[in-house]
């Protein structure tokens, strides 16, 4: 008991040292999980921090919906964005649509965003499209040039981004418009795609215009023949309460980005970040210095340090969720052991959280947590209750019925039962069920990174993003060691609470 | 002649169905105290179910269970419970507690000062002959016969007024049993108690009982002294019964 009293007692301190470290009110600048995003974050952050506004980033947010939805629920107040992206996919189902005139004017796009509180600048400069990418060499040997030659190629294998999958102007519309006839298809990371058209894996990935890695990879972008793609010209998106909160300035900077970045500055900051691994804070900063004479500080990184906090914001996810868990999963666990038909339905639904795909929950979880670490540990605390309440009943249900009619025959009222006789038998399955729970939870608190809550998955992701195994590793391997750990620290804990009794194999 | 004491225990037109099949068909039943009553019979006669019911680990589908004169109702239970004993076949001892645990559960979680626990121990100890060294060990560490043993002092450890026994012998090879038997006898002798055993050996019945009560497809077909048993069989079951374990034994015997 003193035992559990102390952890809780060393885990509030561990929070609330590590919420201390977050600024009371910042802007907090998101960005998606690509590279000019980020840099496009970068800038704004760096320009917002010169005038004097705390600034704080949300980097690599893992989606177009779930940044918007932020947005709007308050827990992002900038990022970039794309006028196609803003007006085919989150405005698509808009009233005001009604209304919408064609081309559509800025007037129209400040009235109706002033509607969910979020105001929007004037195009930053360049149109960073898609496009349908082939090799170089793969498009001089079918003589593709257009999307149209596609067309009588249907064996060609396609790898698009997941995004691209599944948007309205995405993939379906493109082959209806196109009237493709390829089958093979199939949905995988943008960053990805790069290294799978090199080793021919797929012939063709969805692009866009300012990708570093165009000249890098010499791929040719198919001219888009039918002018299938809208314009996706580079925005800020910004919540209207930032003036209130950090005054007019704080609009007035970030507009100063304003129709500031051509086509060709902007392809070449994504390769400075990408190809020549310098990173975006520096990337950010200098082209600041050459275009507005802005010289930044910027703090160097610490590597050792940056990588601590890391480890220890992934344990208070881990932690935290799990502590939630078993408090929570051992009683469901009894109760669904002693009342057999709501049992069934409490292990059903368990059950049915788990089926749930990690990425959909966190974006479930966003309208009511916002994003950042709460979203994140409570849909880690939602996957760790399976293993426990599975375990806690299976524990319970397996005490032998000449076990079971013995205590009640000494006359032990059921609580007492369970505490001395019932749960004791089951602690092995229990243990087991939360120590399984705690090593798929430190696999799992990576994805978390993708909603803003840090971790080592954030380091994974930039890796991915930048194509840097060494940062991929760098998340990756103190992950599995983490994970290791937990499993030791379980098998250590089992000697503590598993009775002596039950760990003698039968003798005689 | 001394007037009749009443019942420890009286069934009153119990019965219990499960499911489809009556496991026990309407029964009356006294038992008297300070005796060591035996339900005997073939398997699936309904001798567990009637203990289970004397128990109060089954509710009766018609009639009550009267202990000392007081219904067995859900309520009154806990309390009758810890006045009676209970040893199960094989022991029910709990695997995750010492033997000695095991018999101090009850008085621990009731509260008894250390010095009394003690001393009851000591005492049980040397009526059931066991060494303080096993009551040290987990029941996997432990024989069989042992176990029985350390079983009998958990079931005595509050001093039941009515002890149960289901097959205590049933899972043991035969010399411990033989052993154990002959325990078993003297230390029924020695305590006096009301005690209720049941088995399907009839030489064990008669062995250790004064009262013998013979079922079948769940009614008691008869109730005495084996001598009773012998010599004024009730149904012809009964005599194929006795005459079943007798040439049994015979033939065991000449083994």
């Amino acid at each position: 008991m003193k035992l559990v009293l102390a952890f809780v007692l060393a885990w509030a301190a561990l929070l609330q040292a590590s919420s201390a470290r977050a600024a009371p009110d910042a802007l907090h600048v998101a960005s998606k999980a690509f590279t000019e995003s980020v840099i496009l974050a970068e800038l704004v952050m760096q320009l917002e921090r010169d005038s004097g506004v705390p600034v704080e980033h949300r980097p690599g947010l893992g989606g177009t919906r779930l940044i918007w939805n932020a947005l709007l629920a308050g827990s992002v107040d900038v990022y970039p964005e794309y006028s196609g992206t803003l007006l085919d996919e989150l405005l698509s189902n808009d009233p005001a649509n009604a209304s919408r005139p064609d081309p559509v004017t800025q007037a129209w796009l400040e009235q109706t965003l002033a509607t969910h509180g979020v105001g929007i600048s004037e195009p930053l400069g360049f149109n960073n499209t898609y496009a349908v990418g082939v090799t170089a060499e793969r498009a001089r040997a079918l003589s593709l040039s257009r999307i149209s030659d596609l067309r009588a190629h249907p064996e060609l294998h396609f790898g698009f981004s997941s995004e691209f999958m599944s948007r309205k102007d995405g993939w379906p519309a493109l082959r209806e418009r196109y009237g493709l006839m390829q089958s093979n298809v199939q949905g995988l990371d943008h960053d990805l795609a790069y290294r799978a058209l090199q080793s021919g894996s797929i012939d063709a990935t969805d692009l866009y215009t300012t990708d570093a890695e165009i000249r890098h990879y010499s791929l040719l972008a198919l001219a888009d023949d039918l002018h299938f793609f809208k314009r996706y010209d580079a925005i800020l998106l910004y919540r209207l309460d930032i003036e209130a909160r950090f005054g007019k300035q704080a609009v007035a900077t970030l507009r100063r980005l304003q129709g500031r970045i051509d086509p060709q500055q902007m392809q070449h900051l994504n390769e400075r970040a990408k190809l020549d691994r310098v990173p975006e804070v520096r990337v950010a900063a200098d082209f600041l210095k050459e275009s507005f004479g802005i010289s930044a500080q910027v703090a160097g990184p610490n590597a050792a340090g940056a990588l601590w906090a890391r480890v220890i914001e992934h344990l208070i996810l881990v932690g935290t969720s799990l502590f939630a868990a078993i408090l929570i999963a051992i009683p469901l666990g009894v109760f669904a052991a002693k009342n057999r038909r709501a049992g069934q339905a409490v292990l059903a639904f368990v059950g049915m959280i788990q089926t749930l795909p990690t990425l959909a929950l966190l974006v479930f979880m966003i309208p009511l947590f916002g994003i950042g670490s709460v979203p994140a540990v409570v849909a880690l605390f939602l996957y760790s209750l399976l293993p426990i309440v599975r375990n806690t009943h299976a524990g319970l249900s397996g005490i032998p019925s000449s076990l079971r009619e013995s205590a009640r025959a000494l006359g032990l009222p059921s609580a007492a039962m369970l505490r001395l006789i019932e749960l004791p038998l089951a602690s092995p399955l229990i243990l087991a069920g939360i120590k399984s729970a705690a090593v798929i939870n430190v696999g799992t608190a990576t994805l978390g990174a993708l909603i803003g809550a840090g971790g080592l998955g954030q380091p994974i992701f930039t890796g991915i993003r930048l194509d840097n195994l060494g940062l991929i590793l760098e998340g990756a391997i103190p992950a599995s060691l983490l994970a290791l750990l937990m499993q030791g620290a379980f098998e250590l804990l089992e000697r503590i609470v598993v009775p002596k009794g039950l760990r003698i194999p039968p003798s005689v | 002649m001394p007037s009749p004491e009443p019942p420890i225990l009286r069934l009153e037109a119990v019965s219990k169905r499960f499911g489809a099949s009556a496991a026990l068909h309407e029964t009356n039943l006294d038992l008297q105290s300070a005796r060591t009553t035996v339900l005997l019979g073939p398997s699936g006669c309904g001798k567990t179910t009637l203990l289970r019911l004397m128990l109060g680990l089954l509710q009766p589908d018609t009639g009550r269970v009267l202990f000392r004169g007081q219904a067995l109702t859900e309520h009154a239970l806990q309390e009758a419970r810890r006045r009676m004993g209970y040893v199960v076949q094989d022991g029910g001892l709990f695997p995750h507690l010492t033997g000695l645990e095991n018999v101090s559960l009850m008085a621990r979680y009731l509260e008894w000062p250390e010095p009394r626990i003690r001393e009851r121990i000591a005492e049980l100890a040397d009526l059931v002959k066991l060494p303080d060294s096993m009551l040290a060990r987990h029941p996997q560490e432990i024989s069989g016969g042992q176990k029985q043993r350390v079983a009998l002092m958990r079931a005595l450890m509050l001093d039941p007024e009515l002890l149960f026994l289901d097959e205590p012998l049933g899972a043991l090879d035969p010399m411990v049993r033989a052993d154990l038997q002959a325990d078993l006898a003297a230390i029924f002798e020695r305590l006096g108690k009301s005690v209720v055993l049941v088995t399907h050996d009839l030489a064990e019945a008669a062995f250790l009982g004064q009262a013998l009560v013979l079922l079948q497809g769940g009614r008691i077909v008869q109730q005495g002294s084996l001598s009773d048993l012998v010599t004024r069989p009730a149904t012809p079951f009964v005599t194929d019964f006795v005459r079943a374990q007798r040439s049994f034994d015979l033939e065991t015997a000449s083994q």
